[in-house]
């Protein structure tokens, strides 16, 4: 995979815990040019980005997603992010509706969760940082699109945005895949959502998690 | 010069002198010009027709002239004066039939000694010479002298007795004394008076011809004409003491008559236009002062005189000392400067400066800053005081913008500097702090994974609470997203729950939405510190103002919420109020010019 952050102690930093975990880092980049340049030389499995690089210092690294996410289907992007903002992260999704994620910058520590979150956008998901999910379980609306939601299928909800399968659903609350199933229903049909594909559908839910 | 309809009493104005002419014409009576019938030739009149023709018109149009200025104004003393020196002038022709020779030369020695010092004063006033102090001491002892020799003169001049006079042989009906020798001696005496008016009058010509004056003008009609007067005096003066006798019949004595006539014909010209510009100067500056009594607004007295001259681009800068500059009405700056076919024509009270006239080049500038008198002078020091303040507001409010706008730049970078610097090396350290974790798992060393462990949570707890703080100075996704995406990300981490119900907004000036989101979260801070339980927050744009409504169950309290959005929003250039709602709740209303 390629890993493109501006700042080299970050990088370098990444880098390591990455090459600790068993993940080939095949070439680093510095800023967005560089990065789409290296991505169709090298054409890795995934793409680590920051969202801040330059010239502005802003969302450079939801642009190059994008632009990524446009040329090779095949490549998952995780963004990288000091930002809580669920406006950013519905902002790289309602772009790049499969294949991509939105990561606290802290989360590389985790190693094992990182290397799970890019095979998930490998194979097309969408993976949201967990903060970020929390946050958007815990607001408080007076018109709560998720209102008619249960307890129990707002956890499994939150679950959908963070990337997890069925089963890693069913593993994380302990409870059988079919069971997780039923709660998707019903939440697809809560939501509205029952006329769509199975895998567009969790999209759409976890997009309407983010508008909320 | 004016488009306005004429007032009744200008009307009036303008016909009176046309009725004072015609009644001069008709009642004074003409000079007899039967030649070689004249037992007496007293004066340039009697020597045929066409010298008596141009008496007439030199004395008449002198009058006229002196009678137009007296009825119009504005300086109707100058009238009077003229008026005299017209008199002075008929002199032999105004008394009595033209065959009372008695009447006619009695007259003629009575009036010929006053007529220069007449002409002098009239030239002096019309020139405005006349304020001086030494130049009024001048005159009245030049009236003093030539009254003495008017009066003495005629009581003491007997015509039998005058060797320069053969032809003098009548009764002086105001005769006192006769005695040989006086008649030389009054003779000598009027000639001194004359030659004493003639060179004065020949130094105010000149003084006046050599200044920078404008040559179109009546003044310099009046002072050319004052030439020559001045010369016919000097001439008239050296006869009376050079000759042996007086002969009218004369080449000398003749040209004298015949320069002063032409002259004073000159003369009447040239202040009878001085009349008619001094009165429709007059006209105008009422105008003006009308349409001030009428509309006192700022920028009146330029308006006025602009419709006045029919001048539209006319423009007053207003001087103020303290920033050193121009401004108009409404305190804005302005730089009043020559081209472009406009000239600037200063306006000075007490030596001070007080402002400056743009106007087009074929508007007279001095005639202009004549308009100006003490009560125009009290208006426009009115209008530039007023945008005196305008200005210092201004430059105060473009001043409290420039502070908000520095401090807003500097929580950006503050920001960015956080996030940039700060954050990644914390975020550094808890990289380094896991891989070192790592190392300690595999070569088991419990105790140091546990304080690893620890240090890791204390890094993570800062790099927390440095977003929180960052978020707080400013919110990055405000920058990049705009307001409403800003206000979302508020409602996100609010205490309370927000609405936030937002029409199409779209990015509007970075000012405008950083001052708006800093109201919003002043407002959901007061609403919290009240007792609040839910807030809803409205924004649209309506034209090219952003309208910001933020309602809270919470009552109105007694902090200084209000004022600190209130000073937030006004350096924004917008407005802010709060009330109390019906329902108990507490209602914030924002608006923010987006221009």
């Amino acid at each position: 995979m390629i890993v493109a952050e501006d700042q080299i102690l970050t990088r370098e930093g990444i880098v390591r815990l990455l090459a600790d975990a068993g993940v080939d880092v095949v070439a680093q980049a510095g800023d967005a040019d560089e990065l789409l340049s290296l991505v169709a030389r090298e054409r890795p499995d995934a793409v680590l980005v920051d969202i801040r690089m330059p010239p502005t210092h802003t969302d450079e690294g939801i642009t190059a997603a994008g632009r990524i996410r446009a040329g090779f289907p095949a490549i998952g992007v995780v963004v990288l992010s000091q930002y809580v903002e669920p406006a950013w992260a519905l902002q790289l999704i309602e772009r790049n509706p499969e294949g991509v994620g939105y990561l606290l910058k802290e989360r590389v520590v985790d190693a094992a969760g990182l290397v799970d979150a890019l095979r998930r956008v490998i194979d097309g998901e969408t993976v949201v940082d967990p903060t970020i999910v929390a946050r958007l379980l815990g607001r408080k609306r007076k018109h709560d699109p998720l209102a008619d939601l249960t307890d129990r299928e707002r956890e499994v909800l939150g679950l959908v945005a963070e990337g997890l399968s069925n089963r890693a659903i069913g593993a994380r609350l302990v409870v059988t895949d079919r069971t997780v199933e039923t709660h998707m229903t019903a939440i697809f049909s809560k939501l509205g959502l029952e006329e769509s594909p199975d895998q567009h559908r969790r999209v759409l839910a976890v997009l309407t998690l983010l508008r909320a | 010069m004016t488009r306005q309809r004429p007032e009744p009493s200008q009307l009036l104005r303008l016909g009176l002198p046309i009725l004072a002419i015609a009644c001069a014409m008709l009642l004074l009576p003409v000079p007899d010009a039967r030649v070689g019938t004249k037992l007496l030739y007293l004066s340039f009149g009697d020597l045929g027709p066409e010298p008596a023709v141009l008496a007439l018109l030199a004395g008449r149009s002198l009058l006229v002239a002196g009678i137009m200025a007296w009825l119009m104004g504005p300086r109707a003393r100058i009238g009077v004066l003229a008026v005299l020196a017209g008199i002075a002038c008929h002199g032999p022709d105004l008394f009595g039939p033209a065959n009372s020779d008695i009447a006619r030369a009695t007259g003629h020695l009575i009036l010929m000694p006053l007529l220069l010092p007449l002409v002098l004063h009239l030239v002096l006033a019309a020139l405005g010479l006349d304020s001086g102090r030494r130049t009024r001491v001048g005159l009245v002892s030049l009236y003093a002298a030539a009254a003495t020799v008017a009066i003495v003169g005629a009581a003491t001049y007997d015509p039998f007795l005058d060797a320069a006079c053969i032809d003098c042989t009548w009764d002086n009906p105001l005769l006192v004394m006769s005695r040989y020798g006086l008649p030389r001696y009054r003779r000598l005496a009027e000639a001194a008076v004359v030659l004493v008016s003639g060179v004065a009058m020949g130094i105010t010509a000149i003084y006046w011809l050599t200044g920078r004056h404008r040559i179109r003008s009546p003044r310099t009609v009046v002072a050319v004409a004052a030439l020559g007067v001045a010369l016919a005096g000097g001439i008239r003066g050296v006869l009376l003491v050079a000759t042996p006798r007086e002969d009218p019949r004369g080449m000398a004595w003749t040209g004298a008559w015949g320069l002063l006539l032409v002259s004073v014909l000159v003369l009447s010209v040239g202040f009878g236009w001085l009349a008619v510009a001094s009165w429709r100067r007059a006209v105008q500056l009422r105008e003006v002062v009308a349409s001030l009594e009428a509309a006192p607004a700022p920028g009146a007295v330029g308006q006025a005189l602009g419709r006045a001259l029919d001048d539209p681009g006319l423009r007053i800068g207003y001087w103020l000392d303290d920033p050193g500059r121009y401004v108009d009405a409404q305190g804005a700056p302005m730089e009043p400067v020559t081209g472009r076919g406009m000239t600037v024509t200063p306006i000075e009270r007490d030596g001070g400066r007080l402002a400056t006239i743009l106007h087009a080049d074929r508007v007279d500038g001095q005639a202009l800053a004549g308009v100006f008198g003490p009560a125009m002078l009290v208006a426009v020091d009115n209008d530039r005081l007023r945008a005196a303040r305008l200005a210092q507001l201004e430059e105060l409010r473009a001043s409290r913008t420039r502070i908000v706008a520095v401090s807003d730049g500097e929580r950006r970078r503050l920001e960015r500097d956080l996030h940039d610097g700060a954050q990644q090396q914390l975020l550094s350290i808890l990289f380094d702090l896991r891989l070192a974790r790592l190392a300690a798992e595999r070569s088991g060393d419990p105790d140091r994974v546990d304080r690893l462990v620890a240090c890791e949570r204390l890094a993570q707890d800062a790099v927390d609470e440095l977003r929180r703080m960052a978020h707080g100075i400013h919110p990055a996704v405000l920058s990049r997203s705009g307001l409403i995406a800003a206000l979302m990300s508020l409602a996100d981490e609010a205490a309370i729950p927000i609405e936030v119900e937002a029409g199409a907004v779209g990015r509007v000036p970075e000012a405008v939405e950083t001052a708006a989101y800093i109201a919003v979260w002043e407002a959901l801070a007061g609403a919290i510190e009240r007792g609040a339980s839910s807030m809803s927050v409205g924004a649209r744009l309506v034209g090219d103002t952003l309208s910001i409504e933020a309602r809270d169950d919470g009552p109105p309290g007694t902090s200084n919420t209000p004022v600190r959005i209130a000073d937030r929003v006004g350096a924004a250039g917008g407005q802010a109020s709060s009330e109390r709602l019906a329902d108990g709740g507490t209602l914030l209303r924002v608006e923010l010019p987006c221009v």
